[in-house]
């Protein structure tokens, strides 16, 4: 009999911390990931030995990026291992600290996520799998998936960039985020395209950055005197990976409905209880089709509530209240520990002019390459 | 023109198939256990598992199931934009990622999902053949 992170030891997220998310400059990675854990062992009040595990989420730095950061904080023998999985490594990352302290294997962990744009991937023509040449970007897909939702739909060009419109007004009011300026319709909807119907601010920008978050179990909460006001609990960990679907099934929507689907049936959590929500939205069309993947509205009901304002910041769910991979970026490594660092602020009610009003209940997600899909579950104690 | 962008790789289980498009077949892999064709060729069956795997001749036509104008590409295929992208559903089963031609991208609102389309080969060197897809019937 298998069991899920409902049925062990309760976790809970007592420290958050982000280096600001932002063009690649030439500060060394280290200097980007340090200032995410202090900051996160500040918000807790422990020091860097109180650490008995970390996990760091990198996917562009190298071999083992990890000790060379840490080892700054202190050598304290603990176990240490960087975690590559694309665009959901910070995800994963957070996921196995939090299965350290579920099983009893630690009281207190940390997960981080760090990275810098390297060089872009550029490999030779690849076999008959890619008739359209390695020339294409990622966008190259999600304008495949675009086309086909407003062809389906009915929605319009304007529908879809009202997600753009609405994660770039919350990415303004985020000091971490790398686009902090509010943009119209008129704005979003402007050339350059970069595939199909997508402009350029319905693509994400992928730039440099760094988030740390700890988790504690119950033990450390007493041992440390952690201010229990603050506590968030993680309440559903689920990693999912792409399997054989029936023919004509859309993947990517596929592959998050039923990952999310095991989050709410191991917390006993529906979706009609989440307030807030960080997902994978790295092109405006991916929001529409993962807000309706978890079960938020219908299907092909999205677009228009996103252009009406029911997921804006005090709307009936604060969808990518931190900005989104569009305003708040991309970095890859950091993006998913950042998530939980976002939804953990919103619970706790710190999350400023961003506060989407009586947040108890939130979500994360991020989807990669392979095809893999993190969610987590969070509550407010 | 001499053709001056990547040339897809070829291996031992993807030998048939550019064996097919020099003679302008579009050959498809079928698994003889459980009957289904697949795309791209693998070299286990991703339904069932089975390593008994054959070719078959496919139809070459098969519909737009989706289609985009590329406006941002790398390398050589940068002079190229913008081009058109579609997934096809094949005839005989399964999804196809190519470029689709004929079609003007300036005009995308003129293409269909839906359309029926052929497939065409175009020389990349003398042993590969790269099939793209025309719309035949909207
Ligand atoms: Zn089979």
């Amino acid at each position: 009999m298998t069991k899920s992170i409902k049925d062990m030891r309760p976790v809970y997220v007592v420290g958050i911390g982000l280096d600001q998310y932002q063009r690649k400059t030439d500060r060394p990675y280290v200097e980007l990931g340090l200032t995410a854990i202090r900051a996160a062992l500040d918000d807790a009040k422990l020091g860097w030995p109180d650490i008995e595990s970390f996990y760091l989420g990198t996917a562009l730095l190298g071999m083992a990026p990890g000790r060379a950061m840490i080892k700054h904080l202190g050598t304290t023998g603990i176990p240490i291992a960087q975690v590559e999985n694309a665009s959901a490594s910070g995800s994963t990352s957070f996921r196995q600290a939090v299965i350290d302290v579920a099983c009893g294997l630690t009281d207190v962990s940390m997960a981080a996520g760090v990275d810098k744009p390297g060089p872009p991937l550029r490999g030779a023509g690849g076999g008959p799998r890619d008739l359209v040449g390695r020339g294409t970007a990622p966008v190259a897909h999600f304008a495949l998936l675009a086309n086909r939702y407003m062809a389906q739909s009915g929605i319009t060009a304007e529908h879809l960039a009202s997600v753009a419109v609405k994660n770039h007004r919350n990415g303004a009011m985020n000091p971490y985020a790398q686009r902090q300026k509010v943009r119209t319709m008129q704005e979003v909807l402007e050339p350059p395209f970069m595939a199909g119907p997508l402009t350029r601010l319905q693509c994400c920008p992928v730039g440099e950055g760094a988030a740390a978050v700890v988790v504690v179990s119950e033990d450390a909460i007493a041992k440390f005197n952690i201010d229990e006001s603050r506590l968030v609990q993680v309440m559903a960990s689920v990693s999912g990976s792409e399997q054989l679907y029936p023919p004509g099934t859309d993947i990517d929507s596929e592959l998050t409905r039923i990952t999310v689907g095991k989050a709410y049936e191991q917390s006993g959590i529906g979706a009609d209880q989440i307030d807030v929500v960080e997902l994978h939205d790295a092109f405006s069309i991916e929001e529409i089709l993962y807000a309706e993947a978890m079960g938020l509205c219908g299907e092909g009901e999205a677009a228009e509530l996103i252009a009406a304002g029911a997921f804006d910041i005090g709307g009936r769910c604060a969808l990518s209240p931190s900005g989104g991979l569009l305003a708040m970026g991309h970095p890859i490594g950091p993006t998913g520990t950042g998530q939980v660092v976002e939804v953990t602020r919103q619970l706790r009610g710190e999350a400023g002019l961003r506060q989407h009003p009586n947040a108890k209940t939130g979500l994360t997600h991020m989807v990669g390459i392979g095809a893999v899909c993190l969610v987590h579950l969070l509550q407010a104690v | 023109m001499a053709y001056d962008k990547p040339i897809p790789s070829q291996g031992i289980h993807t030998q048939p198939f550019w064996a097919g498009t020099k003679e302008g077949k579009l050959m498809l892999p079928r698994c003889e256990d459980c009957n289904r064709v697949h795309w791209y060729p693998r070299l286990i069956c991703p339904h069932c598992h089975s390593k008994n795997l054959e070719w078959i001749e496919g139809s070459g036509e098969g519909r737009i199931h989706t289609y985009a104008v590329q406006h941002l590409a790398f390398g050589p295929w940068q002079k190229e934009t913008p081009y058109v992208t579609a997934y096809i559903d094949l005839n005989e089963g399964d999804r196809m990622l190519t470029v689709l031609k004929g079609v003007d991208p300036l005009k995308p609102e003129e293409i269909k999902i839906g359309a029926k389309v052929k497939v065409e080969f175009e020389e990349a060197n003398e042993d590969t053949f790269i099939p793209f897809w025309r719309v035949i019937e909207e």
